[in-house]
């Protein structure tokens, strides 16, 4: 990038200040105990989310996308470490003292958890868990109801009139992960987080899940930190992507873009393995070999053994992130030309 | 719910019927009969004849059977041959007793629910550690040799307590402390198991994730789920309850039903022993019915009859 433009850049962020960013997570680490001592799963990690944006955390198994939302809502496993900034509105949550940080759960930041079958209470009727946040916070229990109906017709749960008082069992898997909706909706968050909130459902179900957490970012203005290893669910739903392979990040920039045309070969590998579906020529090309783990994290470059590109110094340097484009970031040591 | 609780009903009845044949044959193939007991070994053949007659012995089994079967609809079990009252009397005389040791016991061993729920709550950490190695030990001492090592140190050592019989309230402390014992670590273990197994699960983070503090997570979603297992398992061992009251009765005299069953067997006195019995099936059954109708009100799944 050249001086001149960043002055440009400088100037026009001068003339049309921005609102702060939502969150900003900044140099985000997360060390959990292992065997033989502790594991980096998440290695300084850094994004933004803006406020009724969505973004999208892009990884395999291991990338340490979960335990960033984890880190974020605030509820790490048991003996994890975290460090760095998740700076809320400005005020770092890391540092934050318990109870402001229990408040700001499930009001400011709420979360669809992956399996609808196992995150709702089997004892409690759903009418029951959508309206506890209410509940807790006094409103009078006939308000509750009639607002727990309204966030069920909302999230296209049909007859929400019987069916608030059903229980999780009695219904389907597509209606169970609308009752989460409706559970984190309840609170009226600025902020949803999304932890592979389709990959528990049928095909056709998970259509229809992405197409209601499009309409409720429309429609209720809420930014929504999505994390799936699904590049079809991100290409649906996501502003911004966020890339992650085996702890740190590789790639960020509009999803879109980072979709269309991948600069880190990760993301290219990933984009080429998705197959498609209405042509039998273009078989999906599988990526050699296993995500690396974090607790045997390659040298340098973490990727550089399963990339096609590697040279002898993606072994040896870690690349650091660095802008190819506007809004565009790439940890690579040759990136792909976008 | 309705025909949940007939179903549950009509299986205890069965069971019933069931402890009821089991024990008549048992008896009556154990070696020795009443005939022999009541006459000692000195006694003729002819003797013994006589009195096999007289008591009904010498008829057919399936007849012996079908006759016990009659009265137990009357709820008749014929005299103790050896007290020479009716075997029902007897047994519900001896009734106030053993209820009064064995729910003694039961409220001590609630206590293991609260250990257990502690040790779940904080899975792994020293509290838990703690907790689990006591109800460990507890779990693999035998109740009698619980019950020994209190007379020897509690009665006899310290003289604190009286170690046999009845008559003040401290009479009950040892035998239900003893009885208690295995009973307490068999509740630790479960409740510690089903709290952590429930803290565990994806509601309860989610419980978390909603802003609730711990203490809100623990009682408005872990009591609830985690206190199934517990009243199921809690409830067949009832049956080990009243087991280790038999054991217990007999170590420290305690006037009690298991104290009158361990000598009706040794002397061959089928009535009382089929009395005793079936009393006792009726009330394991009786425990067992009420843990599943309060484990279908705890459970949704189970009243409204889930299939996953």
């Amino acid at each position: 990038m050249s001086r001149m433009s960043k002055v440009t850049d400088q100037v026009a962020a001068e003339l049309d200040p921005e609102p702060a960013p939502l969150l900003q997570v900044e140099h985000l680490s997360i060390d959990l105990p292992g065997p033989a001592g502790p594991v980096r799963v998440v290695d300084d990690v850094s994004f933004t989310v803006a406020a009724g944006r969505t973004t999208g955390l892009i990884g395999e198994s291991g990338s340490g996308k979960t335990m960033t939302a984890s880190a974020i809502i605030g509820l790490p496993p048991p003996g994890a470490a975290v460090t760095g900034r998740l700076l809320w509105h400005g005020d770092d949550m890391v540092t934050m003292a318990e109870q402001d940080r229990r408040r700001l759960r499930g009001r400011g930041i709420a979360m669809i958890f992956q399996d609808p079958q196992a995150a709702l209470d089997p004892t409690q009727t759903i009418g029951r868990q959508v309206g506890e946040i209410l509940r807790r916070g006094g409103m009078p229990a006939k308000e509750v109801r009639r607002t727990v109906i309204d966030l069920l017709d909302r999230v296209g749960i049909p007859d929400p009139q019987t069916r608030h008082a059903q229980y999780p069992h009695q219904y389907s898997g597509g209606l169970r992960q609308r009752a989460m909706v409706a559970t984190a909706l309840a609170g009226s968050p600025e902020l949803i987080l999304a932890d592979e909130p389709t990959t528990a459902l049928d095909v056709t179900v998970q259509a229809r899940i992405l197409a209601l957490l499009r309409r409720v970012r429309d429609e209720e203005d809420t930014a929504m930190l999505l994390v799936s290893h699904d590049l079809r669910v991100m290409a649906h739903v996501a502003d911004e992507v966020v890339v992650m392979y085996a702890g740190r990040i590789c790639e960020v920039g509009s999803g879109r873009e980072v979709l269309n045309s991948p600069a880190h070969p990760y993301t290219r590998a990933l984009v080429v393995s998705v197959p498609a579906v209405r042509s039998r020529t273009a078989i999906a090309e599988p990526l050699p070999g296993s995500p690396a783990s974090p607790a045997e994290r390659p040298s340098g470059c973490p990727f550089h053994p399963r990339c096609a590109k590697a040279q002898d110094r993606c072994a040896s340097e870690v690349p650091r992130m660095r802008q190819v484009a506007a809004g565009r970031q790439v940890a690579c040591h040759f990136p792909e030309e976008t | 719910m309705t025909r949940y609780a007939l179903r549950t009903a009509a299986t205890g009845v069965l069971i019933i019927f069931g402890a009821a044949t089991l024990v008549f044959f048992i008896m009556r193939a154990a070696p020795g009969d009443q005939a022999l007991v009541l006459l000692g070994p000195d006694a003729t053949a002819a003797e013994v004849a006589a009195a096999r007659t007289r008591l009904g012995l010498d008829q057919p089994l399936p007849v012996q059977y079908w006759h016990y079967l009659t009265q137990l609809v009357t709820l008749d079990f014929g005299e103790s041959y050896r007290f020479g009252q009716p075997a029902v009397e007897l047994v519900l005389s001896r009734l106030p007793a053993s209820v009064e040791l064995t729910l003694t016991a039961t409220v001590i061993a609630m206590a293991g629910v609260v250990l257990g729920a502690l040790a779940g709550a904080y899975r792994g950490r020293w509290i838990d550690r703690g907790i689990s190695g006591f109800a460990l030990t507890l779990y693999s001492m035998p109740p009698f040799w619980i019950g020994i090592m209190l007379i020897l140190v509690m009665a006899l050592q310290l003289r604190l307590l009286p170690s046999a019989g009845v008559g003040t309230p401290a009479h009950i402390v040892l035998p239900a402390l003893t009885l208690a014992a295995p009973f307490t670590a068999l509740l630790t273990r479960i409740t510690r198991s089903s709290v952590a197994d429930t803290m565990a699960e994806p509601y309860v983070q989610r419980a978390y994730a909603k802003g609730l503090s711990t203490r809100e997570v623990v009682t408005g979603h872990v009591v609830r789920n985690a206190a199934t297992p517990v009243v199921t398992v809690g409830a067949l061992h009832v049956s080990t309850l009243l087991g280790g009251a038999v054991i217990v009765e007999s170590v420290f005299t305690w006037p009690g039903l298991g104290s009158l069953l361990v000598t009706a067997v040794t002397n061959r006195d089928y009535s009382i022993v089929q009395a005793a019995v079936l009393l006792i099936a009726v009330i394991v059954v009786c425990c067992n019915v009420a843990a599943d109708l309060i484990a279908a009100r705890l459970d949704p799944r189970v009243r409204l009859g889930a299939k996953a």
